[in-house]
């Protein structure tokens, strides 16, 4: 399914497709030859540019047209509420939210930041000023300046109208494909088409740009270091390749990564050396617990090639909380490839020396043994689980192996 | 729309492998005739093309039980795993886990609410219990068991809302559980043996586990 | 809803293609079983009835004007509607404390579950799922009871709907798709969309659903319009078990 290529190309801006998810066209009708007044009708009907919100006063002003648009940002965010989708951490929730604030003081109270429970690496912003960003993303950037980029590029998104002019650039190029298919046969009558399906599943690569280059200038105009921008595409990349995603080049309407890399760096360039948000220890700090999170989460979702992106870097190791170790284990033990169960052995042993009293490393470790039928080991491992974490909800899977090794062992049950 | 919205409306306006039938007679085998399984009396079954059955009394929006037998190495499609009879029964449930978590945005954020072993036809295999909420805000829970055999991977499971269906048809799914037989096993033992097994192992904690 | 609404639009879509109009209804007969009263006092949820504008080149678009108004409108017929056959007392969803509303909401976002499976169960080609049907069983559970107490209430009538209104653009293309076809022979004309309204009563101390109806059509009708939501709701309540036992009666 298209929408399925769209959500897979490795942008942050999903807003257009999860628009594009609840528009449905009728049915379509047969291509034929003549008729000329529609294509006249189609040509004057493409929309034209609008100009930017240019502060919270003038979102009262937004009438008809953008106004369904808005409405249908908003079904999307009630279906977000209610599916339980959002991470809840008050703390972090509002440090983003703060962040937000600075690049867009004059829309404070009107752009709204929400985490979302996902893995993924992605952001988007919705017309109705909801911008949404996974955990995966936030726990993958090292710094605030990361994270301002990002949210400099979801607001622009925001306050340049594209969700909306998406929507109309739609409407219009999908009426222009209605007529131009009445009107020209065969190859040709597809350019029409192509030109429907490139705008409705993303913004468009101009608009990509846009947001790019003006949320660089809020970046730069709120005093952080724009030198971080670059990084944020880096990030996507690594794990593009990482989780072997196909950049598709058909339905690319985002400028592809490793460009949008080079335009920051180009943008950059040009800066002196400092500003704000470069320290990775302070951000560490405030998204200790998110990163922990994320790890979960993505580790239970088999991601784990992914994980050991941040996980196998040894500058970054530092950044996370002592018992990383414990998830470093679990993402080569999950990974599964040749040498991984040693590597994760020497995880494990490392997260117990760092925090002996982290229960989960004891039992990956005993399973680890059992496996390997070294029996008095594992339930040495497995018994110490169950002491730290005598109400485990796992327990009935560790007492069940701590038979097997008893057994094995030669001990009493 | 989850994988059971579109087969509510896949199963019942007819695009399957072949068509539903009340279940007249609760003892039931699979597609291809290597287990057998106790069905609910006047509930609705079929063969999905992909050779899983699938159970439901009133439409697979409300409740449903599918019994799937997959090869190994097609276990686990959306993480692209197999599976194995070398794997603990905690891998496996895992693996599971992982799989649901893949659907759709919804079930991404699951909260799994029971895993423990247990024992199905036999084998040891894992049962657990998962929820999560739609885009209405209702909330659905599923229970999968499985079990890993060397030349097949089995998986039984049931999902229903909270709001009244799932405890009321909950007990039906047990019930099919503690029947399910694979063709060559010892059928009394077996059966007896599940059925202790599984009501000793009903346990019902609600925290969070990866 | 939008399970049901898919239920119903998909229904739609394969059985009612080239009929201008469907009415389909399924209910538990109550009016065959005399020891049984009718639900007196019947609370209106909140109606969710969508309107949409289809633009030239087919892209769907919730209007949230349209949809309040259609809302506003279905909610005078059923009021008049039950005024004028006296069969029932309608009470207005505003009449809920905020915790009860949002118990209905839940049992609401279930009984789309359910009034979709009935919906797709009787369309079902299969014997099997027809029987079903027939059974008519189908049932929110009892946790509806404490929101019926305070207000005394019966009964709570749901109301669906999903309505298209082309824009003038796309008229204009299926004015000039007919043009063609009948110039050159080609057929070019942009399809409509069928519109649906969805009734169904549940009875809030058993959760039974009572009665499940659903009108849908193709054509110029406009959910907007008061003639023709009125003409509508008149065809929706008609085999509603208490407007049978009227009719009954009057004879």
């Amino acid at each position: 399914m298209r929408r399925n290529r769209a959500i897979r190309q490795d942008t942050y801006s999903l807003t257009a497709s999860t628009l594009a998810a609840r528009r449905h066209r009728s049915r379509p009708f047969a291509r034929c030859g003549a008729a000329a007044l529609g294509l006249v009708w189609a040509l004057s009907a493409a929309g034209a540019k609008v100009p930017p919100f240019t502060d919270s006063s003038a979102l009262g002003q937004v009438t008809g047209d953008e106004r369904r648009v808005w409405s249908q940002g908003n079904e999307i965010t009630q279906a977000i509420d209610r599916g339980g989708m959002i991470y809840e951490n008050p703390d972090t929730t509002a440090y983003v939210q703060g962040v937000m604030d600075r690049l867009f003081p004059e829309f404070k109270g009107r752009t709204k930041v929400a985490i979302l429970k996902s893995a993924q690496l992605n952001a988007f912003a919705l017309p109705n000023g909801r911008i949404y960003i996974n955990q995966g993303l936030l726990a993958r950037f090292q710094n605030e300046a990361q994270l301002a980029t990002l949210l400099g590029h979801e607001g622009t998104h925001f306050t340049n109208r594209h969700g909306y002019q998406n929507e109309m650039s739609a409407k219009d190029a999908s009426g222009f494909a209605l007529f131009g298919a009445m009107l020209l046969p065969g190859a040709i009558g597809l350019l029409p088409q192509l030109l429907a399906i490139s705008s409705v599943y993303g913004f468009s690569r101009e608009m990509e740009t846009e947001a790019d280059v003006q949320g660089y200038a809020r970046l730069k105009k709120a005093g952080y270091d724009v030198h971080e921008s670059p990084r944020i595409f880096e990030h996507l990349m690594a794990d593009v390749k990482a989780e072997d995603i196909k950049e598709p080049f058909f339905f690319a309407t985002h400028p592809k990564l490793a460009d949008r890399v080079q335009n920051m760096k180009k943008l950059s360039a040009g800066s002196p050396a400092g500003g704000d948000g470069t320290s990775n220890l302070d951000y560490a700090n405030k998204m200790a617990q998110l990163r922990l999170d994320s790890l979960e989460h993505m580790l239970s979702m088999g991601r784990a090639k992914s994980a050991l992106i941040m996980l196998s870097d040894p500058e970054r190791l530092p950044e996370f909380p002592p018992q990383v170790q414990y998830y470093v284990g679990e993402a080569y033990r999950l990974r599964g490839q040749e040498g991984d169960v040693k590597l994760a052995e020497e995880a494990y042993l490392k997260a117990i020396e760092a925090v002996p009293e982290f229960p989960p490393s004891y039992r990956a470790l005993g399973v680890l043994r059992l496996k390997a039928n070294h029996y008095a080991d594992a339930q040495k491992y497995l018994d110490r689980y169950l002491e730290l974490a005598p109400d485990a909800p796992d327990r009935g899977y560790v007492e069940s192996y701590l038979k097997i090794a008893r057994k094995k062992a030669g001990g009493q049950p | 729309m989850n994988k059971f919205n579109v087969a509510a409306v896949v199963v019942l306006l007819g695009a399957c492998a072949a068509p539903p039938q009340r279940v007249d007679s609760s003892r039931t085998e699979g597609p291809d005739k290597s287990y057998a399984v106790d069905l609910p009396v006047g509930w609705i079954s079929q063969v999905t093309q992909n050779k899983q059955l699938l159970v439901t009394r009133d439409g697979t929006l409300l409740e449903y039980m599918l019994i799937t037998k997959t090869p190994p190495k097609e276990a686990f499609p959306k993480t692209k795993k197999a599976a194995s009879d070398s794997m603990l029964p905690a891998e496996l449930a895992e693996l599971e886990i992982a799989e649901i978590k893949s659907e759709d945005q919804f079930t991404a954020a699951l909260t799994v609410t029971e895993n423990t072993p247990a024992e199905i036809a036999g084998r040891s295999g894992f049962r657990f219990r998962v929820r999560y909420k739609n885009n209405l805000g209702l909330e659905i829970q599923r229970v999968v068991c499985g079990f890993a055999e060397k030349s097949a991977y089995y998986q039984m499971q049931f999902g229903a809302p909270t709001l009244y269906y799932f405890d009321r048809y909950y007990p039906d799914f047990q019930k099919a559980v503690a029947s399910f037989q694979l063709s060559d096993s010892n059928k009394k033992t077996s059966r007896l043996k599940s059925e202790r097994f599984l009501s000793e192992n009903l346990t019902r904690t609600d925290r969070t586990v990866r | 809803m939008s399970s049901l609404r898919l239920a119903i639009a998909l229904v739609s879509a394969v059985l009612i293609t080239g009929c201008a109009m469907q009415s389909t209804s399924i209910s538990k007969n109550v009016s065959q079983q005399p020891e049984r009263a009718l639900p007196h006092r019947i609370l209106l949820a909140e109606p969710d009835i969508r309107v949409h504008e289809i633009s030239t080149g087919g892209i769907v678009e919730k209007v949230d004007e349209w949809s309040d108004k259609a809302s506003q409108e279905a909610t005078k017929s059923l009021e008049s509607l039950a005024q004028s056959t006296n069969m029932f007392e309608l009470v207005p969803p505003s009449r809920l404390t905020d915790a009860e509303r949002a118990t209905l909401e839940q049992y609401g976002a279930l009984y789309a579950l359910v009034a979709g499976s009935a919906n797709l169960a009787q369309h079902s080609p299969f014997d099997a799922w027809k029987k079903r049907a027939a059974d008519f069983d189908y049932t929110v559970g009892p946790g509806l009871a404490d929101v019926a107490k305070n207000e005394k209430l019966d009964a709570v009538v749901f109301l669906v709907g999903t309505d298209y209104i082309s824009s003038s653009g796309r008229k204009a293309a299926m004015v000039a798709g007919v043009l063609l076809a009948a110039f050159t022979g080609i057929v070019a004309v942009p399809a409509s969309q069928p519109s649906f309204l969805t009734a169904g009563v549940v009875d809030m101390h058993t959760g039974e659903v009572l009665w499940f109806s659903t009108e849908t059509r193709s054509g110029s009708g406009d959910l907007r319009d008061p003639a023709y939501v009125k003409t509508v709701v008149d065809d929706l309540f008609k085999t509603y078990p208490g407007a049978v036992k009227a009719a009954d009666a009057k004879k």
